[in-house]
């Protein structure tokens, strides 16, 4: 007789590797991106991204369309980052752990002073912006998706991104012009 | 459409989202509601917000990843998957451990049970010559 451990179909952990690779490579950034964007905090935006490839590795097997793939992984790591932020809403942020900004340390002072500024400022304005407009401005203007992909990612309607895109627009552009 | 098309001014505030700076009239669920039917307005609307620098690159700039991200996340994801194979493993053997468990003693029981024929009495084993 079969024993039960043959017969099972094997687990996705026991995936392939390479597979698992090309995903991180592939996906990674994209969806760090969107995590820290949504949470503010790298450490945090880290551990997002690792339970959305977890989440998305073990339920790969049910997806059907892997064309779709990008979009998947990207609305995983939203409804993960926002689940994450729901149960962080009652813990008090420490001012000195706000988000870090890399910076450029061969350049001259002068430049790297209003660099900083700029950047400063654009940080804020881009705290200022509730998640969801974080998110569709993250997906639209560095992820490069369609209005109507954002829509099917986040699960909105397309008027809402539409609307959430520009004044998000607006604010961020604000910020910029300021030191041009 | 009876509502009438937003002014310059108007669009304006409904972009910057600051009612307090409003003009006259203005309302801003009208032009909501109207943007989202009126594909001149919204148009207008696109050119407004389309000079406000270049957001994408200031974007990709703030939110950078670090630049060993997708090694450490491909390590942690591994250790993680496999972790879960490990916990896999030991149900399993906690499982056959059950199953064991039952076969010593509750079947052994079921089977004694058996043999007493649901009348409480012994029943004798058949003989075999």
């Amino acid at each position: 007789m079969e024993s039960p451990s043959t017969a099972r179909p094997a687990p996705p952990e026991e995936g392939d590797p390479e597979e698992l690779r090309n995903l991180v490579t592939e996906h990674g950034d994209a969806i760090y991106r969107l995590a820290f964007s949504i949470v503010r905090d790298k450490s945090l935006a880290e551990d997002i991204s690792q339970d959305s490839l977890v989440k998305a590795w073990l339920a790969l097997p049910t997806l059907q369309d892997r064309t779709s793939l990008r979009g998947w992984l990207l609305r995983i790591t939203h409804n993960t980052a926002i689940s994450a932020v729901r149960a962080r809403r009652a813990v008090v942020v420490d001012p000195h752990e706000m988000p870090e900004v890399s910076t450029d340390p061969g350049r001259s002072v002068e430049a790297h002073v209003q660099n900083a500024a700029v950047v400063d400022d654009f940080v804020l304005a881009l705290d200022e912006l509730d998640e969801l407009s974080r998110s569709i401005v993250v997906l639209r203007e560095v992820e490069d998706l369609s209005y109507d992909e954002i829509a099917a990612v986040l699960d909105v309607p397309l008027p809402t991104v539409k609307t959430r895109l520009l004044r998000a627009r607006r604010r961020l552009g604000a910020a910029l012009r300021e030191w041009e | 459409m009876s509502f009438r098309h937003p002014s310059h001014a108007e669009l304006e505030t409904w972009l910057n989202g600051n009612d307090a700076l409003a003009p006259r009239r203005y309302d801003a669920d009208a032009v909501d509601r109207h943007l989202r039917t009126c594909e001149r307005c919204a148009a207008a609307i696109e050119r407004l917000a389309s000079d406000d620098g270049d957001i994408g690159s200031q974007l990709s700039l703030v939110l950078a990843p670090p630049p060993d991200l997708n090694d450490r996340l491909e390590q942690r994801v591994a250790d993680t998957l496999n972790s879960r194979q490990v916990l896999g493993v030991v149900a399993d053997l906690f499982g056959a451990g059950l199953e064991t468990s039952r076969m010593l003693f509750i079947d052994e029981g079921a089977n004694q049970a058996d043999t007493l024929g649901g009348t409480g009495q012994a029943i004798e084993p058949e003989d075999e010559s």
